[in-house]
């Protein structure tokens, strides 16, 4: 990418690694920073099962029974102790009978090691007598049942465990006996016993693990949707974006990508939008545009926004999203480039003709180009930070003693990855943000905070590495950061509703 | 793979049943080519609105039988909350979650018999026939027995047209469940039996 690092206002030889000096401090400080609040915890497995763990012995010692028939309780109670203690002391044969524990004489038969057991007494294969099955209607000796009897040909018993636990899922753990009106559950011994697929019964003990249930049952919990991560996230309800450890970013309410700022249902209606309009702003994705003065081809290659013109004669520098000048942008500028202004569309004479259906597709158009825009700008970043560690590897495996304490930049990167992420869903919110109005004033002042301050940021990490200056580097990630968490903070405030001065409609939604 | 021999055995079954004038339900298959599609009936249960009709049931068994529930709808409209009144949809928890493959379809069709006789309005397939059924009793009383006598008691001219076509030689049964098949259209009902031999 063609840029001149120097028009914006760095010195890079006066500054020195140990620099803590800032030259542009009147415009950083300009708002308080607060502190970053996490509201969530993440909780490995073994964490996990602590808890539930937990849960189990209490109520093994409360009700006096075995640990399996305890956290075969909790399960069917859904975790709920007060309940079940409730109604086991009320009555406990019919809780028990409902949560599927055989009480009595134990008919079980299974087979294992060549031999088949019967109520626990192991004898030869082929000892059993011919019954038929009541699932296939055939005869035949090599059958198997759960405590309560109910015979059924091993062929079939497979079959259905088989079906219970891919149609299921996890639920397959309150499969019952096949026999109708029977409720006993289906035993790990019996399904162990069984030529079940090797995944099948991967699924059946992965289900019937106390922790995954806990988990599961618990509205304050959520797995990590990233595949293979164990891990389980703890947080308030109606939260919204969480972070795994292993780096999964998702939205703790609907499960799908973090979308913060804005809701769920928001996203929801957004992609819908998107999908029936796309077909019209193919163009807007095209990583090539002309030089609003010289008309140039200009390609995109890089996160950053900040474009210049490679024409030796023109260098015109230019935003790449408004193709306005760059100078009105530069951070502590008054120009918002986030802000749509339909004053500013109607000074063109053109605009005078449009109508209103028109006007409402450009309004969608502003949105849109800026969200798509951040969208691109985090490939392109995400690429380009992969490079940069390399490199930093490749230094530090050289010995070179100025490149060992390079951590900073791997934090500045994920700090421009998290505002560059949220900053593609503030578009969305602000789409459907109700116009006028205090709030939305104040929530395009810090977009436009906060936009700018990314922008600086990913300015300063497109350059070679050993141009880079720490300091600068580190103020600039940690404004952004403080950024980023006082416009996710003004959003929160006004969706609890405690926000009376907002008078942007707190609460209320416009669809345009 | 759906199992071939345990539907047969199914299928003896039903026939045997058929010869029995107590029965209340009965099952055949549509045509002798397919063996996964069915057709029931059942007769309305006495001291119901229902009573006096029989009521058809198309069903059809899916290729993992009786691994997973047959698809079961009635084709007789029926005015009830856990049949559709449109489409002929039902909501019964031995369709869905609570099949058990050694249930069959007689055994399937005998528990629809009983939800007949026993509405749940609490888990509604037509919730504006179980706001009826639960506000205004004796307006639901009149409808379901009109929607009775209307749709499910063989007309006159019905009985009539079977009549004419067991004269032309085929049995009883089979014209009727040929006439049902092809919606009343004696033609169309004579070709399909023709079509079978
Ligand atoms: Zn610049
Ligand atoms: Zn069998
Ligand atoms: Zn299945
Ligand atoms: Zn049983
Ligand atoms: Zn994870
Ligand atoms: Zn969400
Ligand atoms: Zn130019
Ligand atoms: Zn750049
Ligand atoms: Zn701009
Ligand atoms: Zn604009
Ligand atoms: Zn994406
Ligand atoms: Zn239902």
């Amino acid at each position: 990418m063609s840029e001149a690092g120097s028009s914006d206002g760095y010195d890079e030889m006066s500054c020195s690694q140990e620099d803590t000096s800032d030259p542009e401090e009147e415009i950083f400080d300009s708002e308080p920073i607060r502190q970053q609040t996490q509201t969530f915890t993440v909780l490995d497995a073994s964490e996990c099962l602590a808890l539930a763990q937990k849960e189990v012995d209490e109520v093994r010692e409360l009700l006096c029974c075995s640990e399996e028939v305890a956290s075969i309780l909790m399960r069917q109670f859904r975790w709920n102790r007060e309940k079940l203690t409730e109604e086991y002391l009320c009555d406990a044969d019919k809780v028990l009978k409902r949560a599927g524990i055989h009480q009595g004489e134990n008919l079980e038969i299974v087979h294992a090691d060549g031999a088949v057991a019967v109520g626990g007494t192991s004898q030869p294969r082929g000892s059993l007598p011919d019954v038929q099955c009541l699932i296939c209607y055939e005869t035949s000796a090599d059958y198997s049942a759960l405590g309560c009897g109910h015979q059924f040909c091993n062929t079939c018993y497979t079959t259905f465990l088989a079906h219970k636990i891919t149609d299921e899922g996890y639920n397959c753990v309150f499969a019952t006996c096949p026999k109708p009106e029977c409720s006993l559950v289906v035993s790990e011994r019996l399904v162990h016993s069984l030529a079940l697929p090797a995944d099948k019964r991967a699924i059946f003990d992965k289900a019937r693990r106390i922790e995954r249930s806990y988990v599961d049952d618990n509205p304050n919990l959520k797995w990590c949707t990233a595949a293979g991560c164990g891990n389980a996230i703890r947080a308030p309800k109606g939260h919204l974006g969480v972070k795994c450890s292993c780096g999964q970013r998702f939205c703790f309410k609907c499960n799908d990508e973090d979308h913060a700022p804005c809701s769920c249902e928001e996203l929801a209606k957004w992609m819908v939008k998107c999908r029936d309009d796309s077909e019209t702003y193919n163009w807007l994705m095209s990583n090539t545009k002309a030089c609003p003065k010289c008309a140039t081809s200009i390609e995109k290659n890089g996160g950053c926004n900040h474009m210049t013109c490679k024409n030796s004669s023109c260098k015109f520098e230019f935003c790449w999203v408004c193709l306005g000048p760059w100078r009105i942008h530069r951070a502590g500028s008054y120009y918002s480039c986030n802000r749509y202004d339909p004053e500013k569309e109607k000074e063109n004479p053109e605009a005078k003709k449009k109508d209103s259906s028109r006007a409402a597709l450009e309004r969608y158009l502003h949105y849109y180009t800026r969200f798509t825009n951040h969208h691109n700008s985090l490939k392109f970043e995400v690429e380009a930070r992969a490079k940069m560690e390399e490199k930093i590897k490749e230094m530090e495996k050289q010995g070179d003693k100025t490149w060992i304490d390079c951590t900073y930049l791997k934090d500045a990167n994920e700090a421009l990855y998290e505002c560059r992420y949220a900053l593609q869903y503030t578009y969305v919110y602000a789409f459907y943000l109700p116009q006028g109005g205090n709030f939305r004033t104040h929530f395009e002042m810090n977009q436009t905070e906060l936009e700018q301050q990314t922008e600086q940021l990913s300015e300063m990490l497109e350059k070679d590495v050993s141009e880079i200056h720490r300091a600068e580097v580190v103020h600039c990630f940690t404004m952004a950061k403080t950024r980023l968490t006082n416009l996710l903070e003004l959003v929160a405030v006004r969706g609890s509703g405690s926000a009376t001065d907002t008078s942007g409609g707190a609460g209320s939604s416009s669809d345009p | 793979m759906s199992d071939v021999n345990r539907i047969k055995k199914e299928l003896k079954e039903c026939s045997k049943d058929a010869l029995m004038e107590k029965e209340v339900v009965w099952a055949s298959l549509v045509s002798e080519a397919n063996l996964l599609e069915w057709i029931g009936k059942l007769k309305g249960p006495v001291g119901t609105p229902y009573e006096g009709g029989v009521f058809i049931v198309d069903i059809s068994l899916p290729s993992d039988y009786p691994f997973v529930p047959p698809k079961m709808k009635f084709r007789t409209r029926v005015w009830h909350p856990n049949v559709s009144s449109q489409s002929g949809a039902i909501c019964l928890d031995i369709l869905k979650n609570e099949w058990s493959p050694a249930l069959t379809i007689r055994t399937a069709l005998i528990s629809l018999q009983a939800l007949l006789s026993a509405p749940e309005p609490d888990d509604p397939q037509d919730a504006e026939v179980a706001k009826q059924y639960k506000d205004q009793q004796q307006a639901f009383q009149q409808k379901a027995k009109f929607w009775t006598e209307t749709y499910a008691v063989e007309s006159k001219c019905e009985a009539d047209t079977i009549a004419e076509m067991v004269e032309m030689g085929f049995p009883e049964e089979q014209c009727r469940n040929a006439l049902k098949a092809a919606a009343g259209n004696k033609e169309a009902a004579v070709a399909a039996l023709i079509g079978d031999i």
